[in-house]
C-alpha cells in the first residue's frame, strides 16, 4: 500500500514537473517560471457539488473543473469536444447514442477508474422517476441508458432530440459521479467531491474560498497548468474592484459598466471581453389588450432606439440584439429577420392606427439584477416618448421571478442563458411554455410550434439550423417579442494571468490558466 | 439569583416564539418562490409544481407552521433547500465568525467609546469636548458601509496596511487579526459614537452628585474620585447602551461581512433570504433572537456587579 501511495505520489511529480515544463514553454519559450497558486474572484459561493442536483449558476462554474462530462464546449467557444466520451454516434433514427470512452480516466484521489457504469449510474439517479434533481425535466427524453461493455454508454431516447449532444455538453448537471464515493460522504459530499476533472476540490470554506489543486492523474496531458487555484466569492461587482487593484485577486468576471470602466483605467489590468450565450429581450402580454394589437408591438419596435441604448448603458458589456438566439449558435438568424428602424413618430402612426391616439399605461415588470438597471429606465424613457405610460416595477430578483411566474405583468424583461444550441430559447414562442415557462410574451402560433417540434426531432445539423432560422424569422415578423441585447462577459486581470478562455455562459474553464512570474 | 434567571428565561419564551412566527409568516407572504428561484429558466408549469411539492411548500401553511414548531421544540430547525445539509449545522459553522466580529466591534467601541465619553465629560465644554462630541455625532449618523469604505480606501487599497478581503488564514493568529483590524474598526466606529455620547453625560450626571463633592472637598486625587467613584456607576446607562447595540451591531455584520467578503452568519442571513431558503433563514433568525435575548439577560445581571444596591430575587 505504502509502495502503492509512493509510486503515485512520484508519478503525480513527474507529471507535474512535465505540466511545468510545458507551461514554460508556452509563456516565453525561454526560462520563465509560473505561479504555483493564483487566487481569483469568483462572482458567488457554491452551495452543493453534486451536480445533478446544482440551481445555483455559481455552482456550475466550479463543477465545471472538478467533474468530466461526456463531451464538452472546447472552452470560450460554442464548439463541442470529446471528454470522457473520445467518439460517439448517433444512430439513423435518432433515437440511440453510442458514446465510447476513454480507458483509464481516474477518479481524484484513488477511488479507481471511471467507467460506463459511472455514466449510468450518474443519469439514472437523474432522470428517474421519483428523482426530485432538476436535471430530470432537462433529460427527461433519455429513456434507458445500456452499457454493453465498460467504455460503451448507449442512450435509448423516446424520440429524437437533436439538442441532446449540446445539452450534454454543458457544464448544468452532466458532471459525472462517483456512486461510491458519494454513498461513502453522503451529507458531507460537498466538502470532499470527487470527479475526474482537471481540478479536485482541496478545501472549501463556505463563503470565504474555494480551493482547487491540480488532479495528477488528468488524462490531458500538461494539464491544468496551475497547481493550485483558489476562488474568493466575492458575490458585488463594486467590492470585488478593491481586491483586483490591490493584487489579492488576480481575475474575475465582471458584469457592472461602471465597474468595468473603472478597472479599464488601471494601467495594471486588462479586460477581456467575449459573448455570453443569452439573450435579453423585452416581453409584452399578446393574449390581451394593447399587445393584442399587431401594430401596437411594431410601435414598441420603433420607439426603442437599440443602437443608443446599448452603446450608452451597455459600452462595451452587450451587443444590440436583432433576433433571439444567440449568434454564438448554428441556426441564429441574427442578420436576416426583420428589423424595425427607430422612428418615434411611425410608433406615434402606428399607436394611432391602433386605437390609441393618446397612448395606454401598462406596467414594466424588471430586476435588480445586472445589467437591467441600467437598460430598464431607458426602455421607460422611449416608450414614454411614444405615449406608452409605463408604471416602473423594479424588484428584487426573486420577487421579480416570482412576479414573472405568476404572470403579474403587461411588460416584462427576461434574460435566459443556456447551452448555445437554437433550442435553448424555443420556449420563449412554444405556446406550451407561458410562464413560469419563458414565454414571457404568451405567444402562440401553431405553425411555429409544430416547426419547433419537427426541429427538435430532427439530428441533421443543417436542417436543425434552417428550421431555427425559419422560426425565428417567422416569429419576428409577428414581433413575439423585443430582443435587445446579446450580454457580454468581461474578464478583467492581472496581464500575467494568461490561458483563461472567456466563458460562454455558465463554465469557468480554468484548466489552461497559469501566471507568468516576472 | 437562580429563581431571576429561571423566570427570565421562561418571560423569553414567548418572545423567542413571537420571533420565530414572524419570520416564518414574512418569509411565506413576501414574494418569490424557492422553486422558480431553483429551476430558472427550465421551469415549467409541472417542473415548479413538482418541486415545491417535494419540498412540502404545497402543504397548508398552519399545516407547514405547525411541522414547522414541532421540529424545533425537538431541536430540529430542517434541511437548507440551497445546500441540503442540516441549518444549525451552518449557523454553528459560522457562529464564530461573526462573534469574533461582534466581541471585537463591541471591543472597539467601547474601549474607544467610554474613553471618549470619559474625557469629553471631565473637559467639558473645552475644545476638547467640543471635538469630542463631534466626532461623535458624525459617527451615529454615518452608516456602518461607509465607515467601512473609508477605511477600506484608506487603509486598503492606498497605504495597503491590511487585506481587503477574508478572514485570513485559520492557522495564523496574527493574520486573522490583520484580517479582522478593519472590519471590527468600522463596526466599533458606529458603536462607539452612541457609546461615547451616553458616557458623557452619565459621567457629567456623577460628577454633580453629593458625594462627589465630599471627595473633593477630602482632599482626594483627581484620578482616584474619577475611577474610584464616578466611572463604575455612571457605567449602568453605558452598559445598557452597549446591550443594545449589540442588536445595531448584528446588523452591522450583515454589511461588514458583504463588504469585507468575510464569511459569517449576515451574509448567510442575505444570501438565504435571496434563494428563499426558508428554512435557514429561520434558524439564522431564531439564533440572533435568543442572542439578543442572552445578551439583554446578561446586561441585567451586570448591573448587581456595577450597583451593590441592585439585588435580583
Amino acid at each position: 500500500m505504502k509502495q502503492r501511495k509512493f509510486r503515485g505520489t512520484m508519478i503525480r511529480a513527474a507529471i507535474l514537473a512535465v505540466a511545468l515544463v510545458a507551461a514554460q514553454a508556452v509563456t516565453t519559450g525561454a526560462a520563465q517560471s509560473i505561479a504555483e497558486e493564483v487566487t481569483i474572484r469568483y462572482r458567488g459561493d457554491i452551495t452543493r457539488l453534486d451536480p445533478q442536483y446544482q440551481s445555483s449558476l455559481h455552482d456550475y462554474g466550479i463543477a465545471d473543473n472538478i467533474y468530466s462530462q461526456l463531451v464538452r464546449y472546447v472552452p470560450g467557444t460554442a464548439e463541442l469536444t470529446g471528454d470522457l466520451a473520445h467518439t460517439w454516434e448517433v444512430s439513423d433514427d435518432g433515437r440511440t447514442y453510442t458514446f465510447h470512452l476513454r480507458e483509464g480516466v481516474q477518479w481524484h484521489r484513488d477511488w479507481g477508474e471511471v467507467t460506463a457504469h459511472d455514466v449510468k449510474w450518474t443519469y439514472d439517479r437523474m432522470i428517474a422517476p421519483d428523482s426530485d434533481s432538476p436535471g430530470r425535466f432537462d433529460f427527461g427524453m433519455i429513456q434507458s441508458i445500456e452499457t454493453p461493455d465498460d467504455y460503451t454508454v448507449v442512450m435509448h431516447l423516446d424520440e429524437p432530440h437533436g439538442p441532446l449532444l449540446n445539452k450534454l455538453g454543458y457544464n448544468r448537471r452532466t458532471g459525472i459521479v462517483n456512486q461510491e464515493a458519494m454513498e461513502h460522504f453522503g451529507d458531507d459530499y460537498t466538502a470532499n467531491a470527487i470527479g475526474s476533472g482537471p481540478f479536485m476540490l482541496a478545501a472549501y470554506d463556505p463563503g470565504e474560498r474555494i480551493v482547487l489543486e491540480a488532479n495528477p492523474d488528468y488524462y490531458e496531458e500538461g494539464l491544468p497548468v496551475t497547481p493550485r487555484i483558489v476562488l474568493i466569492p466575492i458575490s458585488d461587482d463594486a467590492v470585488a474592484a478593491g481586491p483586483l487593484g490591490t493584487g489579492e485577486v488576480s481575475l474575475g468576471l465582471f458584469r457592472d459598466p461602471d465597474t468595468i470602466a473603472s478597472l479599464e483605467a488601471n494601467p495594471n489590468l486588462v479586460v477581456d471581453r467575449g459573448q455570453q450565450s443569452a439573450i435579453s429581450a423585452l416581453y409584452y402580454r399578446i393574449d390581451r389588450p394593447p399587445f393584442d394589437d399587431p401594430r401596437v408591438r411594431q410601435a414598441v419596435h420603433h420607439a426603442v432606439d437599440k443602437e443608443t441604448l446599448v452603446g450608452s448603458v451597455l459600452t462595451g458589456v452587450a451587443s444590440v440584439a436583432h433576433s433571439f438566439i444567440t449568434p454564438l449558435a448554428d441556426g441564429s438568424a441574427e442578420d436576416t429577420v426583420p428589423r424595425y428602424e427607430y422612428s418615434p413618430e411611425r410608433a406615434m402612426e402606428l399607436l394611432a392606427e391602433a386605437g390609441y391616439p393618446d397612448g395606454f399605461s401598462v406596467d414594466l415588470l424588471t430586476t435588480q439584477l445586472e445589467p437591467w438597471p441600467l437598460v430598464s429606465p431607458m426602455l421607460q424613457f422611449y416608450l414614454e416618448e411614444v405615449g406608452i405610460d409605463i408604471e416602473f416595477r423594479q424588484l428584487e430578483h426573486g420577487t421579480y421571478g416570482s412576479e414573472r411566474a405568476n404572470s403579474n405583468y403587461d411588460m416584462v424583461v427576461l434574460t435566459v442563458t443556456g447551452p448555445p444550441d437554437p433550442d435553448t430559447w424555443m420556449g420563449l414562442v412554444h405556446t406550451d411554455n407561458t410562464p413560469p415557462g419563458t414565454n414571457s410574451s404568451y405567444f402562440s402560433n401553431a405553425e411555429i410550434d409544430a416547426l419547433i417540434e419537427e426541429a427538435t426531432a430532427t439530428v441533421d445539423p443543417e436542417a436543425r439550423a434552417e428550421l431555427y432560422r425559419e422560426i425565428q424569422e417567422l416569429a419576428l415578423a409577428e414581433t413575439a417579442m423585443l430582443p435587445v441585447f446579446h450580454l457580454g462577459v468581461q474578464v478583467v486581470r492581472d496581464p500575467r494571468i494568461q490561458g483563461f478562455a472567456v466563458p460562454i455562459a455558465h463554465d469557468f474553464p480554468l484548466k489552461n490558466l497559469y501566471m507568468e512570474l516576472d | 439569583m437562580a429563581s431571576y434567571i429561571a423566570k427570565r428565561f421562561l418571560t423569553s419564551i414567548p418572545t423567542f416564539v413571537g420571533v420565530i412566527t414572524l419570520v416564518f409568516l414574512v418569509m411565506r407572504l413576501i414574494p418569490g418562490d424557492p422553486a422558480i428561484l431553483i429551476l430558472g429558466d427550465s421551469a415549467t408549469a409541472e417542473s415548479v409544481a413538482a418541486l415545491r411539492a417535494q419540498m412540502g411548500l404545497d402543504q397548508p401553511i398552519l399545516l407547514q407552521y405547525w411541522n414547522y414548531l414541532v421540529g424545533v421544540v425537538s431541536g430540529d430547525f430542517g434541511i437548507s433547500i440551497r445546500t441540503s445539509r442540516p441549518v444549525f449545522s451552518e449557523v454553528a459553522r459560522l457562529l464564530p465568525y461573526t462573534a469574533t466580529l461582534a466581541v471585537a466591534g463591541i471591543a472597539v467601541g467601547a474601549l474607544l467609546g467610554i474613553t471618549a465619553g470619559v474625557i469629553a465629560a471631565l473637559r467639558r465644554n473645552s475644545a476638547l469636548d467640543i471635538v469630542v462630541s463631534g466626532i461623535a455625532t458624525v459617527g451615529v449618523a454615518m452608516p456602518v458601509f461607509t465607515i467601512g469604505i473609508i477605511l477600506l480606501v484608506a487603509f486598503s487599497y492606498n497605504l495597503g496596511w491590511f487585506p481587503s478581503i477574508g478572514a485570513g488564514d485559520a492557522n495564523s493568529f496574527s493574520d486573522r487579526m490583520r484580517h479582522l483590524a478593519l472590519p471590527a474598526i468600522a463596526l466599533g466606529i458606529s458603536s462607539m459614537s452612541i457609546i461615547a455620547r451616553m458616557t458623557r453625560s452619565s459621567v457629567l450626571e456623577i460628577l454633580g452628585l453629593d458625594y462627589v463633592r465630599t471627595a473633593r472637598s477630602k482632599g482626594l486625587p483627581a484620578r482616584s474620585i474619577t475611577l474610584k467613584h464616578v466611572l463604575k456607576p455612571s457605567m449602568i446607562p453605558v452598559v445598557t447602551i452597549i446591550g443594545l447595540s449589540f442588536g445595531r451591531l448584528m446588523s452591522g455584520t450583515v454589511i461588514t461581512e458583504t463588504l469585507f467578503v468575510r464569511p459569517g452568519l449576515g451574509r448567510l442571513l442575505i444570501d438565504s433570504i435571496y434563494a428563499r431558503d426558508y428554512p435557514q433563514v429561520e434558524a439564522t433568525v431564531a439564533f440572533f433572537a435568543v442572542s439578543f435575548i442572552v445578551i439583554n439577560l446578561l446586561v441585567d445581571l451586570a448591573y448587581a456587579a456595577l450597583d451593590p444596591r441592585i439585588q435580583y430575587s
